[in-house]
């Protein structure tokens, strides 16, 4: 169960000594039009900053090394539309003009990245510019099965990530294209390690092979009810909908995150249309609001409450991104190509939070009523 | 744990009929600091309830049904009310009245045992599913709701629309943030005192505040490395406190998980925070449509929450979303009757998703550009 000690000691003191609690559930849904939609919850220790980055395609960008030199260069080939942190040009979630997308997982104690060495500086990115490296480069998922051979990620602080000088972010990756085809990437043991991940299904610590055997234990859980139980001269009765599931894991640590958004998800009934999707998305996710209070997180300094920052649902047959934060549960959607078309040429933010108040009053709106009191 | 035979033999009849359709509902109170109080809840049911909200005005002329549709208790409402109602009824569902008085109905199937209507007992008896507007048209506070249901009796009327007796519990609680749990056992009205404000279905109230004490264990807080034979174990990630938490739709895990995530609260400087607060619990047990299926009747119907409610009994604003608009809405009980001109009007629940596009709303001044690159 436990790793061995890695060997990139730098990143794991970074990673240990300070990190808040972070804590992300993804889900996978398929349209029966045919549409892949992914959506995930994050969730952090302290204000991410997140707004949406509309990055179009010709821009160059290189990796950041540890001391702050630089090492892998490229041109994005594709449009990306997703969150950034802490006014980076840092994808956390997002998707690009092929329908491609990727999510950034915390991954803590079990995030182990390269070295850096003269030899593969060069190929080197930081974790946090792994998201945008993905999108802007690949179409599908087999494309980045083979593209992550090329590039090490190494131990690179990301600016402002819980101090000015930052920390390296310890993450894992949930990738899937407009196919609906899923890869985790893991770094473990210095290399990145491909797992497929056919549930679509994403959560944190330990690793994903870990998650896939533990779902085993879960096997005799149903979303059908259960009817009378015959036991001698005595009947037992279910006490409600929804014995089917008893045994199901109520509590927000990462292995039972995923063991009920294994079940949720798959139980969906199918949607007719990619928004239909996104829509039951949103309401799956609501299983993973974490309630304020409920996950109080004592690691660092005064104990602080564990909320989700924000929820986002990528649509990769019409290529939008949905979302909605914690101060405003209405969901709003950028369009990639015309946020794209929009920015004529540049990267440009749009803000995920507003001022007006997430509330309708609808006092007034009062009609007659069909049937008068009795 | 198997309850007695219901002495009701035709209430039985009624509550058990494999048409019932499953129905489930989860209800919280949250205390703001300052003494706002607010009480939320869900509305589960696997068929389309048809609601809106519906405003009943004080003095109107409402009365009691009874099982072969004959006129029970009459009283005319002192009150103005509102709240969710079903299949187009002025019934008050889940609501609030202008004193700051809030009451929930909840589904209690197998549990609720009526009373049979008799010459004595006719003229105090209304069905299971007008006891809403009975207490928010005559009452102030929990106190006078105590006092008062010794008078009256539930007796086994169908519910229009339905064509069944709806087995039901109650959910009241005032603006001092006092919660009482009424329960038809018997025949008679049971009142427990509600210090935790929650409240889910079957079995009674007594049996789930019972069960909390198998979860003392409990806490919202990490849990330290220890340490077995120079082995170190240490949590995988944050909310290993909570691990044993139940997360099944059942009632009593559900009741479990509300009062955990109720009192794990912060409070809220606001009663409007407590509201929007109350609503990300409430997300909690917006049942994934397909995660609970009723298959009672040969049918398979996927139970889903309908809609959340929020009451906020200080402001007197009634809140809403529905399954089909996620977005809160609210109505201010002042505004609303002053715009009902004394008559019984609806407000429409929303079940169409608005969805804001943003896709050229750049930040002004465009600060991407100073991004790291």
């Amino acid at each position: 169960m436990f790793r061995k000690v890695s060997v990139a000691t730098l990143s794991a003191a970074l990673i240990f000594a300070t990190t808040p609690g972070f804590a992300c559930t993804g889900i996978s849904l398929k349209a029966e039009d045919g549409a892949a939609i992914r959506a995930r919850t994050l969730e952090f220790g302290f204000p991410m900053q997140s707004n949406v980055l509309v990055v179009p395609a010709g821009k160059e960008f290189s990796g950041t090394l540890p001391d702050g030199g630089k090492g892998l260069t490229y041109t994005s080939k594709y449009a990306v539309v997703g969150a950034n942190a802490l006014g980076l040009t840092a994808i956390l979630d997002g998707l690009n003009d092929q329908g491609l997308s990727v999510g950034l997982f915390y991954f803590p104690g079990y995030a182990s990245y390269t070295p850096v060495t003269a030899e593969n500086a060069k190929r080197a990115i930081a974790p946090h510019e792994f998201g945008l490296w993905v999108l802007a480069n690949f179409a599908t998922v087999d494309e980045v099965r083979e593209g992550v051979k090329d590039i090490v990620v190494v131990p690179t602080p990301a600016p402002g990530l819980g101090s000015p000088q930052g920390m390296v972010a310890g993450a894992h990756f949930f990738i899937q294209d407009k196919t609906g085809k899923s890869i985790a990437v893991e770094p473990v043991d210095g290399t990145l390690k491909v797992h497929d991940a056919p549930l679509g299904v994403m959560t944190n610590a330990p690793s994903y092979d870990w998650h896939m055997t533990n779902l085993a234990n879960y096997i005799n859980l149903s979303p059908k009810d259960i009817g009378e139980e015959k036991l001698g001269n005595t009947t037992v009765s279910a006490f409600g909908s929804g014995a089917g599931m008893l045994g199901l894991p109520g509590d927000f640590t990462p292995p039972s995150r995923f063991v009920r958004a294994v079940m949720f998800s798959q139980a969906a009934t199918p949607n007719k249309t990619a928004e239909d999707a996104v829509l039951s998305a949103f309401h799956i996710l609501n299983q993973f609001d974490i309630p304020k209070g409920s996950v109080v997180n004592a690691a660092v300094g005064e104990p602080t409450p564990e909320i989700t920052e924000w929820t986002s649902a990528n649509d990769l047959k019409n290529l939008r991104w949905y979302f909605r934060t914690f101060e405003d549960q209405s969901i709003r959607m950028v369009d990639l190509k015309e946020a794209v078309a929009a920015a004529k040429g540049e990267i440009v933010t749009i803000p995920m939070e507003q001022t007006k108040r997430p509330i309708s009053n609808v006092s007034a709106d009062v009609t007659r009523s069909n049937h008068a009191a009795n | 744990m198997i309850r007695k035979t219901a002495i009701y033999a035709l209430i039985a009849a009624f509550a058990l009929a494999p048409t019932a359709p499953a129905f489930a509902c989860t209800n919280i109170v949250l205390k703001a600091k300052h003494g706002a109080v607010v009480r939320a809840r869900t509305n589960e049911f696997a068929i389309p309830a048809e609601s809106n909200v519906v405003l009943i005005p004080q003095g109107t002329e409402l009365s009691g049904t009874l099982p072969d549709g004959g006129k029970g208790i009459g009283f005319t409402s002192r009150y103005n009310m509102a709240g969710a109602n079903a299949y187009g009824q002025a019934v008050i569902v889940d609501g609030m009245n202008d004193q700051g008085l809030t009451f929930g109905m909840l589904l209690f199937p197998d549990f609720a045992e009526y009373a049979e209507v008799t010459p004595d007992n006719a003229r105090r008896a209304m069905a299971p599913y007008e006891f809403g507007n009975w207490v928010l048209g005559n009452f102030t506070t929990v106190e006078e709701v105590k006092k008062a249901v010794a008078d009256v009796v539930l007796v086994p009327t169908t519910t229009p629309v339905l064509n069944e007796v709806l087995p039901l519990h109650y959910a009241v609680t005032d603006r001092s943030g006092k919660s009482i749990v009424i329960e038809p056992v018997g025949g008679k009205l049971k009142v427990y005192d509600n210090p935790l404000g929650v409240m889910t279905n079957a079995p009674g109230f007594d049996w789930h505040m019972t069960n909390l004490r198998n979860y003392v264990n409990l806490s919202v807080n990490a849990v330290p490395p220890i340490e077995i034979d120079g082995v170190k174990l240490s949590q995988l990630g944050q909310g290993q406190g909570m691990h044993g938490l139940p997360g099944d739709f059942t009632p009593p895990s559900r009741f479990i998980r509300a009062v955990v995530f109720a009192h794990a609260e912060y409070p809220a400087d606001t009663a409007e925070e407590a509201v929007l607060s109350g609503f990300h619990i409430m997300n909690q047990f917006d049942i994934p449509y397909g995660s609970v299926r009723d298959t009672s009747g040969g049918k398979t119907q996927a139970e889903y929450t309908q809609w959340t409610t929020a009451s906020d009994l200080k402001n007197l604003r009634f809140y809403f979303r529905s399954y089909g608009n996620q977005n809160i809405h609210m109505i201010d009980l002042a505004k609303a009757f002053a715009a009902a001109k004394g008559e019984v009007r609806t407000v429409k629940m929303s079940t169409e998703q608005p969805i804001e596009d943003l896709s050229t709303k750049f930040m002004s001044g465009n600060q991407a550009g100073s991004a790291r690159q």
